[in-house]
């Protein structure tokens, strides 16, 4: 039997998937392709929309007044503590810098790894990432306490003869965030060219016209165009892969250098880096939902997308798992008391509520994804990935606090809680982030056109006689 | 199709010749260290071998379950090569009779079973975990394991052989691998622990599983890779594989080893920086005693060297450059290995008998006995089926797939 007869057989039986699913409903054409999604920048501004981006505006703007007072009247209106150095706004940090990694993962990893799926959602994804590291030096400038002083944390020469301490954690940070946001931006860009040379062929408007044309710097989509592209992406995948890993390696690194009970401990650089990709990867789910819904996108970010993405969470969320287990287990194993009580103390302490919210958010609610019933249901996968988007956060103000608030002497025990300042500016972050969001939808491709194009079925060349393409 | 079965030919032939030469040079030297080394020698000797192609057979079996996972396409024509060098699962516990065995002599290699252990408050606090019946438990729940993942999911990769109009056996494997990932993810972990972490009892490290799984799985790619070479220029399998699957290999391999110098980079780093005794107690003892040059040798073997290699694209198509690759890479996994378990065990040695001894000739003998016992127990699956997944339903996609 031939492979195409073969083929056919497993599509003629109702009750059996495809062995390969179609990642793009409908059979477009590459016209429809670039119609359809060039619509949604030449379609008129709703009152909707301009509702919506006047909610999260405000809140970008409360966050912004927060941010003001804190800077105005020093860092002493939050509720940090002797014990408690670290509260909200470094959990804030880690947590956005999490959420900005599902993007390049999706552009680099998935890239690299050829895994056709990704078109449909990559351009989205990395506008996030962008979006969530601007939201994440935010707040880690504002936790410096004097953020115009922030060039400080550069190290050049100055008359006086002040020098970064290269050996400071929080250093390897400015490094780290800083390459990994301008090299995501430029991936971003770099993989945006094609598109705006598409839109600037296709809108109307002349204002618009200059825009895309400036922007996608003279695209002509030439052989020769599409040669350098291709590499340059590909190099731009193999610069970004390593930085998937470094970055939040880089976070963690943060505590695991100190010799914290809870903090210290081998396993954190992989363990964050799992955890971000989890908790990215359910933000862009949570977004893309209402994305697709709202832009009516269900042709190209198909079931099956959405399938994969939530396997991906699957099995993050249980390399989270193995992490928890792993340091519970070693807390034990090690026999140091110090160890063992932390972990005791997390578990049961002060803060238990904000660990068993850990627990069951990152670790039990994905293990539903095990159905492939579930792992189609659109309303079960946006109230799960709100619950590991709440539960990543919880994981890093379990780290942070609960390793803080017991201090070696119990004379210097204390507990934590954010005053309003610190929620308005977490509540800021998210305005910002929407906002942006928001701007990116409507002015930008939200889908890679070029790249959908080239996974339609007959688009990619194929050996000898299997001319009838398989998705 | 028709199956493909290698087992006559001249290179399976070879394989086994070379697998029986192997077994016996291994067994003389193990007997000549037994005999001049003492036992504790003897015995680390085994483990390295033992552990070294006991952790690549059961990582074969990772990279099945993760194919199958995947429903990755570009690997069906070189998994059944994967699936066929798992042919130690059967009798890792056979295997690893010897290591009980020397659990209950006076010359242990694991400190918490010596006598003295109840002497030591932490090693007394940790006899909940590290003790002889414990351990031999444990050892047997991962034999039983494994070999339920072998009788799964090679049992229906072979299944699917026979009938390829019928895929029910890749379904099977495709709706039940991810528990199997699961069930690897776990036992490796924590037989690592118990055969080489608790070789320093004092010490541990979060980080252990992840890091010896880095090693393992860039270990078992190199193997894939050098067989599938192998058979390539013996002219079998053309039809099935094709510079596609080179490349991949290639980079699998290139990426894995840059993976496995982030976790062995991130473990010490955190481990130097942190300086608490009784963590650093591990590298420290390492860094002396003339242990240090092979820490060196790790760095440019495991690392720097496979990365310069492997780095370019167009030598991940080219076979000799990836034999260099896949060698320095095995090379570097047995000193990673070697380093790991030497050390510690020299220790021991000078505790027990007041003898030190640092690497030799006698570390490779354990390595080529079982050396050979992989060889000739692939040869035997060899024997036995096809040489490619013959039934299944990618296996065109993957023959023909262009990247």
């Amino acid at each position: 039997m031939t492979e195409v007869q073969e083929q056919q057989k497993l599509h003629a039986d109702p009750h059996d998937e495809p062995v390969r699913e179609a990642l793009v409903l409908g059979s477009p054409t590459l016209r429809d392709v670039t119609a359809r999604i060039a619509s949604i920048v030449e379609s008129k501004i709703t009152a909707k929309y301009l509702l919506t981006l006047m909610v999260t505006a405000s809140m970008a703007g409360w966050g912004l007044v927060a941010l003001g007072y804190t800077i105005f009247v020093g860092i002493g209106v939050w509720g940090l503590n002797n014990p408690v150095g670290w509260g909200w706004d470094i959990t804030n940090f880690v947590f956005w810098i999490g959420i900005g990694h599902a993007g390049t993962l999706i552009s680099a990893i998935l890239y690299l790894f050829r895994q056709k799926w990704r078109t449909a959602i990559n351009r989205s994804a990395e506008a996030m990432t962008i979006f969530a590291v601007l939201c994440a030096m935010t707040m880690v400038l504002s936790h410096t306490g004097r953020p115009w002083l922030f060039y400080w944390l550069l190290p050049y020469p100055n008359q006086m003869q002040m020098w970064v301490n290269f050996r400071s954690p929080l250093m390897w940070d400015v490094f780290a965030v800083n390459t990994y946001f301008t090299v995501s931006l430029m991936f971003w860009f770099i993989g945006l060219i094609p598109d705006l040379a598409t839109l600037r062929n296709y809108v109307k408007s002349k204002i618009a016209k200059t825009v895309y044309g400036i922007l996608s710097l003279g695209w002509t989509g030439s052989n020769r165009s599409w040669h350098h592209y291709e590499i340059a992406y590909m190099i731009l995948a193999g610069i970004s892969t390593p930085l998937v890993l470094s970055v939040h390696s880089v976070v963690s690194m943060d505590f695991t250098v100190g010799i914290m009970p809870g903090w210290h401990t081998t396993i954190f650089p992989p363990y964050f880096v799992a955890g971000a990709i989890f908790s990215g990867f359910a933000m862009v789910m949570t977004l893309l939902l209402i994305v697709r819904e709202v832009l009516d996108l269900k042709q190209f970010i198909t079931l099956k997308h959405l399938d994969n993405m939530n396997r991906i969470m699957l099995a993050t969320g249980m390399m989270v798992g193995y992490a928890y287990s792993m340091e519970m287990f070693i807390a034990w194993y090690s026999g140091n008391p110090w160890e063992k009580w932390v972990f005791i103390n997390r578990a049961f302490g002060d803060y238990a509520w904000a660990y068993w919210t850990m627990v069951t958010c990152n670790v039990v609610s994905p293990q539903v994804f095990w159905f492939k019933k579930i792992r189609r249901s659109i309303p079960v996968m946006f109230v799960i990935s709100i619950f590991i988007n709440i539960g990543m956060w919880f994981e890093r103000f379990t780290i942070i606090a609960t390793s803080l608030h017991h201090d070696f002497l119990p004379a210097s025990w204390g507990y934590y809680s954010p005053t309003w300042v610190e929620i308005s500016i977490f509540v800021g972050t998210f305005g910002i982030f929407l906002t942006l969001f928001l701007l990116f939808a409507k002015f930008v491709p939200v889908i890679a056109i070029s790249e959908v194009k080239g996974i339609l079925p007959g688009s990619q060349p194929k050996h000898g006689s299997h001319t009838e393409g398989h998705a | 199709m028709t199956s493909v079965n290698l087992g006559s030919t001249p290179l399976i032939a070879k394989m086994q010749k070379v697998g029986f030469a192997l077994i016996v040079l291994g067994a003389l030297g193990l007997a000549a260290v037994f005999i001049t080394g003492g036992q504790e020698r003897f015995f680390a000797d085994y483990l390295l071998g033992f552990w070294f192609f006991t952790g690549i057979s059961v990582t074969m079996l990772f990279f099945s379950a993760l194919q199958y996972l995947t429903r990755a396409g570009w690997s069906v024509s070189v998994r059944r090569t994967a699936e066929n060098f798992t042919g130690m699962v059967p009798y890792v516990a056979l295997f690893a009779a010897p290591i009980i065995y020397n659990l209950f002599s006076h010359h242990s290699i694991y400190e918490w079973s010596h006598e003295s252990a109840a002497t030591d408050h932490l090693l007394v606090a940790k006899s909940g975990y590290l003790n002889t019946t414990f351990f031999i438990v444990r050892i047997g729940i991962y034999c039983l394991l494994w070999f339920g993942m072998l009788r799964f999911l090679v049992g229906n990769s072979v299944k699917q052989d026979s009938n390829a109009s019928d895929i029910t056996p890749t379904r099977k494997n495709w709706k039940r691998a991810a528990p199997w990932v699961i069930v690897y993810a776990l036992s490796i972990t924590f037989c690592s622990f118990d055969l080489l972490m608790s070789l320093e009892p004092h010490w541990f490290s979060t980080m252990w599983g992840v890091y010896t799984f880095a090693g393992h799985f860039v270990a078992s790619i190199s193997v894939l890779a050098l067989m599938t070479i192998w058979l390539y220029k013996a002219g079998l399998l053309r039809q099935y594989i094709t510079s596609e699957q080179f490349h991949d290999l290639g980079k699998l391999m290139f990426a894995f080893s840059s993976f496995w110098a982030y976790i062995a980079f991130s473990q010490y780093f955190i481990i130097w920086y942190a300086n608490l005794p009784e963590e650093t107690i591990y590298f420290e003892f390492r860094m002396h005693n003339q242990w240090e040059i092979w820490g060196y040798i790790l760095i440019v073997s495991h690392f720097v060297a496979p990365f310069i290699v492997l780095l370019r694209q167009d030598v991940k198509r080219k076979m000799n450059f990836l034999i260099a690759g896949a060698v320095i890479v095995l090379f570097s996994h047995f000193v990673d290995l070697a380093w790991i378990i030497i050390p510690a065990v020299s220790k021991v040695a000078a505790a027990n008998s007041g003898e030190q001894f640092t690497m030799g000739w006698q570390e490779l003998t354990g390595w080529l006995f079982f050396a050979g016992v992989f060889l000739l127990l692939a040869v035997q699956n060899y024997k036995k089926r096809s040489a490619v997944p013959i039934g299944d339903p990618l296996l065109q996609e993957s023959v023909h797939y262009n990247s």
